[in-house]
C-alpha cells in the first residue's frame, strides 16, 4: 500500500495533481486506487489537499494514516500537517513556498518547483514539476506513465508546458 | 350555440361546488372553459396546475383536463417541469394572490424571467381567504384582516408591473366584472409562446367583502366604476405587455439540436 | 454516450452517468456543495441525449419541477445537500402522498444548518426516511464506492419506477467527492413505469399495492392532488376512511415489498460474537476492521445495509450469537435508532463527527475494547 497526501493552498492545483497522479496508478498502471480530496469552501484560499491510497487490493481505508510520501506546496500546509510530515518516508516541498523547515527534519527534498515553473511558462504549473520529481525519487512510477496520464488529462493548450514540467522536474 | 349548458357538460367535472355563494372562481371556470372552447384547444392537449388556496379548486377538481393540485405557492415550479418534459401541453397555472405572490412569489418571477411557455391565471382576491382572511401581499395599506386588525402596515404589491418588470411575454390584468376580456385574455395567453400572465380582480363576499363591507353585487359594481383601463379609474386595468420574445423550451430544444449536430 | 468500460471518476460524477444510463431525461437543480458536480454533469450530460437540465431558483422549485416533469412521462432527478435537502422535504412528501417516482440524491454533509459544506458525514438518515410530515414510506439506498454511486443510481430509478415512490440516494461528501475506478457494464437492467392506458386503469391495484400511472397529456382526464384522495383521485378529506386506507397503503405498499427491496452485504456472520454494522463511506474501514480482526483470531462479522430503509430487520434479526454490536457512523444519531432497537442490549455506538470518516486501525482498536 501506498499512501500519499499532496498538500496545498487553494488555486495551487492541488487536486489537479492528485487527479492526475491516482490516474497514473489507476488507469495507466491497473492499480487500486482511492483519491479524496479536502478543501475550504473558498476558491482561492484555505488548506488543499490531495490524499492518495494505491494498493493492489480492494482498498478499505480512505484516510491517510502513515504517509509513504507527502508533497508540500505551501508553507501553512506544512505547518499544518508537521506531525504526518514527521512521520512520512519521503517528504518532497516546493522549496519556493516552503522556506520555514525545522532542522531536526532530515527527510526532505527541497525543489524550487515554482521557480523551475516559471521558467518554463508559468509558476502555476509547479505542481507538475513536483509529479515528475515525486516520480524520480520514489521510484513509484515510471515517468513515462505519469506522462500518459497528464496527455490523458489536460487539454491540449496547456499540454506542452505540463509535459515539459514534470520532465523538468524528473530530471533534478 | 355555446350555451352555459354546453360548456358545463363539456369542461366542467359534475362535483358539488366548494365556491361561497357570490365568489368568483365560478366565473373565472367559466372564462377558463370559455377560451380553451373559441380556441378549439383538445383537452388533453391541456394540463392545470394548482397550489392551495380557494382558487386552486378553480381547474381541480372542476376543470375537465390533467390537473395536478400542488403545494402551496409551487405550481409555477411544478407547471415548469411539466411543460419542460412535454413542450407540447398547454400548462395553466390557476394561483391565488398569496400562492402566487407569498409564499410562491420567486418562482413567478423566474418563470417570467426564464419566459417558459406556461400562462398563468392570478385570482387576486387580496386576502388570504382559505385559511380564513388573514393580511396577503396584494392588500392595500391601512386594511383591516384577522392578522392586521389595527390596519395593514404594509403595502400592497403590483403583481403585473413586478410580472411585466421580470420579463413575461404577455401581461393583462381584468376584474370579474370584465369577462370578455377576462376570456380573450385567457385565449391570448394561451396561444402565447412565452410566458403569459393574467391577473383576476375577483370578490371574495366572505372576507374581502367583510374588509371593504360589500356584498358580492356590490363588490362587482366596484369593479366597474372603479377599474378603468385609463387613468379614469382608480386601479388600472388592462393589457400590459404583449410582446414576443424567445420561450425557454424552445431554447432547451436548440441547445439539444446544438450539441446533437 | 458513456461508452462501457473503465473510468476514473469522482462519485458524484458517476452518480451523473448512471442517471443517464438509467434512462433520466430531465434534471432540475440547485448548486450546493457537496453535490454541485452532480448537477453541473447533468447540465452537460442531459442534452447529448436529448434531455433537458434546469437550474432553478431554489431547491423548492427543482424538487417541484422534477415531480412535475414525472408526471409527463420522463424520468426525473434532483441533487442536493443537507440544506437543500431539509427545503425539499415537503415536496418528497407530496411525491411519497402523489405517488410520482423520482430520484434524489443527497450528498450529505456535516451539519446541523450550513455546517462543513465540504466535510462528509451521515447525519440525515433518519431525515430521509421521516423528513416529510405525516405518514409515508420510501426507499434510501447508501452507496460505498464510486462504483456504487452508478450502480445505485440506476438501481434508484428502478425502484422509484417499481414501486411509485421518491427514492433518495443518500450518499455522502467522501463518497461523493472520492475518485476510483468505475466500471460501465456492457447491459444495465432497467425497469420501465408500467403505465395506465385508461382512468379506470389508474385507479386499480393488484397485490403490490401499486396502481399504474397515468400520464399528462394522454387524455386520461387525471386528479392528482396531495390531498386526502379516493383511488381516482378525487379529493376527500373529510373521511376517515379513505385518509385510513389511503395512508395504510402507501406504507404498506413498502413493507409488503420489502423482501425485493431490502439489499445487504454480510461477511463473517455466522459464528460472529462481535457484530460491525456499518453503511456508506464507513462501511469501508468497517470492513476493513473486521478483516484485520479475524487475522487476530477476534470472532468479528461484518453487516452493511446496502438499502437503509426499509432496513433488513428480517435478517438482522436472525443474527443469533452476537454479544455486541457496534456501528461506527459519521453522526451521533444517524442509523443508531434503528440498531439499537434491533440489538436491545448489546449495541454499541461509535460515532465520528470530525467531518472526518473512521480509519480501519479506530474501529479495529473499537472491537479490542469492547471484547475486553
Amino acid at each position: 500500500m501506498i499512501q500519499i497526501r499532496i498538500g496545498g493552498w487553494a488555486g495551487q492545483g492541488v487536486v489537479l495533481a492528485g487527479t492526475i497522479l491516482s490516474q497514473t496508478f489507476s488507469t495507466v498502471l491497473k492499480k487500486n486506487v482511492v483519491m479524496t480530496r479536502s478543501y475550504t469552501a473558498a476558491v482561492r484560499s484555505g488548506v488543499t489537499t490531495s490524499d492518495i491510497i494505491v494498493d493492489d487490493d480492494y482498498i478499505y481505508d480512505l484516510m491517510i494514516t502513515e504517509p509513504n510520501v507527502m508533497i508540500i506546496m505551501y508553507q501553512k500546509t506544512f505547518d499544518r500537517y508537521i506531525d504526518l510530515i514527521k512521520k512520512s518516508d519521503h517528504v518532497i516541498i516546493d522549496s519556493t513556498m516552503v522556506k520555514n523547515i525545522p532542522e531536526e527534519l532530515k527527510n526532505i527534498y527541497k525543489i524550487n518547483a515554482s521557480e523551475i515553473a516559471e521558467k518554463i511558462s508559468n509558476p502555476r504549473i509547479s505542481n507538475m514539476v513536483l509529479l515528475g520529481a515525486y516520480a524520480k525519487i520514489t521510484g513509484h512510477i515510471p515517468i513515462e506513465a505519469l506522462e500518459k496520464s497528464v496527455r490523458m488529462y489536460v487539454s491540449k493548450r496547456f499540454l506542452d508546458e505540463d509535459i515539459k514540467a514534470i520532465y523538468a522536474g524528473y530530471s533534478l | 350555440m355555446i350555451t352555459a349548458n354546453y360548456i358545463k357538460n363539456e369542461y366542467i367535472r359534475r362535483m358539488p361546488s366548494a365556491f361561497c355563494p357570490g365568489c368568483g372562481d365560478g366565473q373565472i371556470l367559466n372564462a377558463i372553459a370559455r377560451a380553451i372552447d373559441h380556441l378549439k384547444l383538445p383537452r388533453n392537449e391541456i394540463a392545470a396546475v394548482s397550489g392551495i388556496g380557494c382558487s386552486a379548486w378553480i381547474p381541480s377538481p372542476y376543470l375537465r383536463v390533467d390537473s395536478l393540485h400542488t403545494t402551496h405557492g409551487r405550481p409555477i415550479a411544478f407547471a415548469t417541469g411539466l411543460k419542460v418534459a412535454n413542450p407540447k401541453l398547454k400548462v395553466l397555472v390557476v394561483s391565488g394572490d398569496g400562492d402566487c405572490t407569498g409564499i410562491g412569489g420567486n418562482h413567478l418571477l423566474h418563470a417570467a424571467r426564464s419566459n417558459v411557455g406556461i400562462t398563468v391565471i392570478m385570482v387576486n382576491n387580496g386576502v388570504y381567504a382559505m385559511t380564513g382572511g388573514q393580511v396577503a401581499p396584494t392588500t392595500e395599506h391601512e386594511y383591516k384582516t384577522v392578522t392586521t386588525p389595527y390596519g395593514n402596515p404594509a403595502f400592497a404589491l403590483n403583481v403585473s408591473e413586478v410580472v411585466a418588470a421580470a420579463g413575461a411575454s404577455y401581461v393583462a390584468r381584468w376584474t370579474t366584472w370584465h369577462m370578455n376580456q377576462l376570456i380573450r385574455s385567457i385565449e391570448k395567453g394561451l396561444t402565447k409562446k412565452g410566458f403569459s400572465f393574467i391577473e383576476v380582480i375577483s370578490q371574495c363576499p366572505t372576507y374581502e367583502g367583510r374588509i371593504l363591507n360589500m356584498d358580492h353585487i356590490q363588490m362587482l359594481h366596484w369593479f366597474r366604476d372603479k377599474f378603468k383601463t385609463d387613468e379614469k379609474g382608480v386601479f388600472r386595468i388592462g393589457e400590459f405587455v404583449d410582446i414576443e420574445k424567445p420561450e425557454l423550451t424552445d431554447e432547451l430544444q436548440k441547445i439539444i439540436e446544438k450539441v446533437r449536430k | 454516450m458513456i461508452e462501457p468500460g473503465e473510468y476514473f471518476v469522482e462519485g458524484d460524477l458517476a452518480a451523473a452517468y448512471g442517471a443517464i444510463k438509467a434512462g433520466c431525461k430531465f434534471f432540475a437543480g440547485y448548486p450546493i456543495t457537496p453535490a454541485s458536480e452532480i448537477t453541473q454533469a447533468m447540465a452537460e450530460l442531459l442534452p447529448q441525449v436529448g434531455g433537458k437540465f434546469l437550474q432553478m431558483e431554489d431547491e423548492l422549485a427543482s424538487i417541484s419541477a422534477i415531480i412535475g416533469a414525472s408526471w409527463a412521462g420522463i424520468k426525473s432527478m434532483t441533487a442536493t445537500s443537507g440544506p437543500g435537502f431539509s427545503l425539499m422535504q415537503e415536496n418528497i412528501g407530496y411525491a411519497a402522498m402523489t405517488e410520482t417516482p423520482i430520484v434524489v440524491i443527497d450528498v450529505q454533509r456535516a451539519g446541523p444548518s450550513i455546517g462543513q459544506a465540504t466535510r462528509a458525514a451521515q447525519g440525515d438518515v433518519m431525515q430521509s426516511r421521516f423528513g416529510s410530515h405525516g405518514d409515508y414510506e420510501n426507499i434510501v439506498l447508501s452507496p460505498n464506492s464510486v462504483q456504487e454511486m452508478f450502480e445505485f443510481t440506476v438501481k434508484s430509478f428502478n425502484l422509484a419506477e417499481r414501486y411509485r415512490v421518491p427514492v433518495i440516494l443518500l450518499s455522502d461528501a467522501e463518497i461523493g467527492h472520492m475518485m476510483e475506478r468505475l466500471v460501465v457494464p456492457e447491459s444495465i437492467n432497467i425497469i420501465e413505469r408500467k403505465y395506465a392506458k385508461t382512468f379506470d386503469e389508474a385507479t386499480k391495484y393488484g397485490d403490490d399495492l401499486v396502481p399504474p400511472m397515468g400520464r399528462f397529456g394522454d387524455g386520461l382526464e387525471l386528479m392528482v392532488t396531495g390531498s386526502t384522495h379516493k383511488p381516482d383521485g378525487t379529493r376527500d378529506t373529510g373521511s376517515p376512511e379513505i385518509q385510513s386506507s389511503l395512508v395504510t397503503r402507501l406504507v404498506e405498499k413498502i413493507n409488503k415489498n420489502r423482501k425485493d427491496i431490502e439489499d445487504w452485504e454480510e461477511m463473517f456472520t455466522e459464528d460472529a460474537e462481535i457484530l460491525v454494522i456499518s453503511y456508506g463511506a464507513t462501511s469501508r474501514p468497517a470492513k476493513g476492521a473486521v478483516i484485520k480482526a479475524r487475522e487476530k483470531g477476534i470472532k468479528a462479522g461484518y453487516f452493511r445495509p446496502k438499502v437503509l430503509w426499509p432496513a433488513p430487520e428480517n435478517r438482522m434479526s436472525k443474527l443469533k450469537n452476537i454479544k455486541k454490536v457496534i456501528l461506527p457512523e459519521m453522526s451521533l444519531r444517524g442509523y443508531s435508532m434503528e440498531i439499537e432497537k434491533m440489538f436491545p442490549g448489546k449495541f454499541v455506538h461509535f460515532p465520528k463527527v470530525t467531518g472526518n470518516v473512521h480509519t480501519v486501525s479506530e474501529i479495529l482498536k473499537k472491537i479490542e475494547e469492547e471484547l475486553r
